[in-house]
């Protein structure tokens, strides 16, 4: 094995809830930059950097001749989750003219728009490469199928890197994760040392467990990279690094422990709880923002003289014009009723609808929150309601 | 990523609405606050077939969308009618459309009653305003498959004379229905004293009336605070919360259960409602 290309591992299971290896290959850390500036070639490349001291999750610019981008691929949080890869933050859904007529009226011409380039999100986190899984359930699935998102995901591959570090405010482990998670990844890069350093001296294993990734590790671009086989030698100890990720611990996870508050908050709609933990919140939404699950759009017009876009842009329920109905009405005028709205729809709506949680630990809405009202807090709170 | 992108069909595209023209707009109030517009889909392969009770987003490009009930019956076929009510920008901008104006349509959206179950039945339709409007729909298909039901009560009411909608239909072409009772009644009669009907509240007017509720099925549709009153009054007649419908309607951006705006708890009003049989609604939480 690992002679004459990747290294196979017999029988993925496709049902299965964790994903099964199917090819490995050894990324050196020196080549990570190579690697993705051959993958801008081809793909719109998303990845960390860091701006201003802040790592957030960028689209890649081209670098001159003769650089390679900088990725930050030791900070656990990028500010920002990718989710915006696959449900941008403002999305064109359709252009529209109207146009006048020989008669004097004027038709209406609607274009959709599509995208050509394929995507490639590069250094994402195993919290949130599953996130973008549960966002896949509300588009993809149910009695109707969002062929924009659909097209957009298609073209998207994502290449994740396992947590060697998990931070303070990390709790993947209390939603059924791990800091090594393969779920929602079409590779990810394990550190070849194991867990234990944020920056990994050895560089990674990289570990295609789709079809998606296995094309992506034996294309041009990561070959010309020095992406190599695994040797044989070294073929028995990868398993052994990805369990070892795997078992890790999260600090906060530690702390909470597992989640399972959906049948519990069935009955819970009507505690006094929400009023009373809801009186600090903000209503900023900046949680909604940052966090990798939260999907509600809003779609709105921009144009002029007869010719514009309709796009869809991500909006809050913590606003409270989220609700707002023409005539005056709004179902949900209190702070109360937004923040009880979005627990409820993480931890309880959500979980009716799909059979799990809209919440991966990411921590960044305890990293994130100006008064500190995140999920954890709440998830703790209602198992002692 | 935006110069990434091109121009692409607009089939199977959820959120892109097909072109649709205005073929006629009829006031339907005195005041002018109400319309109805009828409108035809641009290409006929786009005309969609719905069920009572289902909805369709329309939309003025460059103002935005908004999710009305379908007033026409589908026995009538396209092309359709929507009643408008000027509330906000939308239908503020679809009252100031002229015949010819285009416009985005998509739909079908939400369920239906559930027409099949009631077989057999006595009907008792209680609507207030321009409410009238989904309860209109079904009337009219009722109606086309008169055989399956036994007596229809139809009562309705509005602030005044001049705010009762449809007027043709509760005026003249339903009281002439077999085995059909149309009853109206107005807050206000109207200062000319033309108005010779019933004069107080819809709820009050249905305990009156007092229609039975032995075999019945009964469908309300009104302000908030109307449907708060007929709730009261029909268990008073003897009517069972499974015997009760109306339907609920909450901001909507998507319609198709996606956009996670219009949830009461668990369910969402677009894909799982509008129509929803009392026992529903009572296990929803109190926040709509």
């Amino acid at each position: 094995m690992g002679e004459g290309g990747l290294t196979m591992v017999p029988s993925p299971d496709q049902k299965a809830k964790s994903p099964v290896p199917r090819a490995t290959g050894v990324l050196p850390k020196t080549k990570v930059g190579q690697w993705v500036t051959g993958l801008l070639a081809e793909n719109t490349v998303m990845a960390p950097v860091r701006v201003d001291g802040k790592p957030l999750f960028r689209e890649l610019r081209r670098p001159a001749a003769g650089q390679e981008p900088q990725l930050d691929l030791e900070s656990v949080h990028t500010v920002n989750s990718p989710k915006g890869a696959v449900l941008p933050q403002t999305e064109a859904l359709l252009d529209y003219k109207y146009v006048k007529t020989a008669d004097g009226g004027s038709s209406l011409e609607l274009h959709a728009r599509t995208l050509e380039r394929p995507i490639v999100l590069f250094g994402v986190r195993p919290c949130d490469a599953a996130a973008l899984e549960l966002i896949d359930q509300v588009f993809l699935t149910g009695a109707f199928i969002d062929e924009q998102y659909r097209e957009r995901r298609d073209k998207v591959t994502v290449v994740a890197v396992a947590c060697g570090a998990p931070a303070r405010s990390c709790f993947c482990t209390s939603f059924g994760l791990d800091p090594g998670s393969a779920r929602g990844a079409d590779v990810v890069l394990y550190g070849r040392s194991g867990p234990g350093a944020a920056a990994e001296p050895d560089g990674y294993y990289a570990v295609a467990y789709t079809e998606r990734g296995e094309a992506l590790l034996s294309a041009p671009a990561a070959k010309a990279a020095g992406v190599t086989d695994l040797s044989a030698a070294e073929g028995a100890k990868v398993e052994e690094v990805i369990a070892a990720f795997r078992a890790q611990t999260t600090p906060l996870g530690e702390r909470l422990g597992k989640v399972d508050v959906a049948e519990k908050l069935d009955g819970l709609f009507e505690s006094p709880y929400w009023e009373k933990v809801a009186g600090r919140c903000l209503g900023c939404g900046t949680c909604t923002f940052v966090c990798p699950t939260c999907y509600c759009f809003g779609v709105t017009d921009c144009g002029a003289g007869g010719q514009g876009v309709r796009f869809r842009y991500w909006d809050s329920c913590k606003f409270p014009q989220f609700l707002q109905m023409a005539g005056g009405h709004n179902p949900r005028p209190a702070k109360k009723n937004r923040t009880r709205q979005r627990f409820m729809h993480k931890l309880n709506y959500y979980h009716h609808r799909y059979g799990e949680y809209l919440c991966v630990g990411c921590g960044r809405c305890v990293e994130s929150c100006p008064v500190g009202l995140h999920l954890p807090l709440v998830a703790g709170d209602v198992r002692g309601l | 990523m935006s110069e990434s992108t091109v121009a692409a069909a607009t089939a199977g595209r959820l959120l892109v609405p097909q072109v649709a023209t205005i073929v006629d707009i009829r006031d339907e109030t005195a005041n002018g606050d109400t319309k109805t517009f009828t409108v035809q889909m641009d290409d006929p392969g786009a005309a969609f077939k719905h069920l009572p009770g289902q909805c369709a987003m329309v939309s003025v490009l460059g103002v935005g969308e908004a999710m009305i009930s379908i007033t026409s019956s589908p026995t009538r076929g396209w092309p359709l009618e929507f009643c408008i009510k000027r509330a906000g920008r939308v239908t503020g901008a679809l009252h100031d459309a002229q015949v010819g104006d285009k416009i985005g349509l998509r739909g079908p959206y939400g369920n239906t009653f559930p027409v099949e179950q009631w077989k057999g039945k006595n009907l008792v339709f209680i609507a207030g305003g321009f409410a009238l409007a989904p309860v209109r729909c079904l009337i009219d298909y009722c109606l086309a498959h008169r055989d399956w039901f036994g007596h229809i009560d139809i009562i309705y009411g509005a602030r005044s004379p001049g705010d009762l909608c449809f007027k043709p239909d509760i005026f003249e072409r339903w009281p002439k229905e077999k085995d059909t009772t149309v009853s109206l009644t107005v807050d206000r009669a109207d200062d000319a004293g033309t108005w010779k009907g019933a004069v107080g509240f819809v709820p009050q007017f249905v305990e009156k009336l007092a229609p039975s509720a032995k075999d019945a099925v009964a469908v309300t549709c009104g302000p908030p605070i109307m449907i708060k009153f007929v709730l009261e009054v029909l268990p008073k007649l003897g009517f069972k919360d499974e015997q009760i419908y109306t339907t609920l309607e909450l901001k909507m951006q998507c319609g198709v259960g996606k956009c996670g705006r219009c949830n009461i708890g668990k369910k969402y009003v677009c894909v799982d409602g509008p129509v929803f049989c009392l026992t529903e609604i009572k296990e929803l939480p109190n926040e709509f």
